[in-house]
């Protein structure tokens, strides 16, 4: 994101505090983002469409209590985003789920050699679903969502090296299981 | 070990998501939910404001009744000394 996009967004923010309707424009354009963000990690829509109402109420709720941290307006939105869905797994004292794009994934995943069948496409789920919730979160916010360290750092309340450290650790243990060559810009 | 359930499912169109987008609807939750604290926030002031004149009616009867009771002391021991004078000079 640019620093003009960023100074924009951020007088688009000023300007919500005096008047709520101003922040239309920052809906329409994270919405979708935000909801296939919550859709990811409950793969119901109506439950995502609530979590993410609740998501942007509470961003207008406490847009005076925002300052720029060197990230993104998104990232901020993202942050309460996961909040909500962490909330609501915790009041229904549920296991997560993940749905994942089979697109999204053939798209990340090239599988030298061997092609990509059921088969594999199984063991891929069972490995992830063996990988601990926070590295399935970063994993997911690096390689679905496309956000930097720094962000993911911001996202999910962790330190920048922790957050590589979460990710390399799941990429090293994807490659030793998998022989995969994940394509990913760092 | 986490007990995550993973799912691979097909892409959701943004013409899908977009049934879900309704900014009105959100403004207007918004702006309820606003009346609702600005609400809240007047009776906890009114609250606040009557327990404190309670407690200052409260206090002032105290005091009221502590110089009543002082004053009953002082009289009680003004006519104790009176009569130790007069039963001195009798």
């Amino acid at each position: 994101m640019s620093e003009e996009e960023i100074q924009h967004e951020y007088a688009i923010l000023e300007r919500s505090k005096r008047n709520p309707n101003a922040f239309g424009e920052l809906y329409e354009k994270y919405f979708d983002r935000i909801f296939n963000f919550i859709y990811r990690q409950t793969d119901d829509e109506e439950l995502t469409s609530d979590l993410c109402s609740q998501t942007f109420l509470n961003a207008l709720k406490n847009l005076e209590r925002y300052e720029f941290r060197g990230v993104p307006f998104s990232a901020w939105l993202y942050k309460i985003a996961s909040n909500e869905v962490n909330k609501h797994y915790r009041k229904l004292k549920q296991d997560k789920v993940f749905s994942l794009e089979e697109v999204r994934v053939r798209e990340l995943i090239d599988i030298s050699n061997e092609g990509w069948d059921e088969e594999l496409i199984q063991q891929l789920l069972n490995f992830l679903k063996d990988l601990p919730t926070d590295m399935l979160q970063v994993l997911e916010l690096r390689f679905f969502e496309d956000k930097n360290f720094k962000e993911i750092a911001f996202i999910l309340d962790i330190t920048e090296s922790g957050a590589k450290m979460r990710t390399y650790r799941a990429l090293d243990r994807l490659r030793k299981n998998f022989n995969l060559t994940i394509t990913y810009n760092e | 070990m986490s007990n995550n359930e993973i799912r691979l499912r097909k892409q959701i169109s943004s013409g899908r998501i977009k049934n879900y987008r309704n900014y009105s609807a959100l403004m207007h939750r918004h702006k309820r939910d606003m009346m609702i604290k600005r609400a809240w926030n007047l009776l906890l002031y009114f609250f606040i404001v009557v327990m404190l004149m309670v407690l200052c009616f409260v206090a002032v009867q105290y005091v009221k009744k502590q110089q009543l009771k002082n004053e009953e002391k002082k009289a009680k021991s003004t006519a104790l000394v009176l009569n130790l004078r007069l039963d001195k000079r009798y």
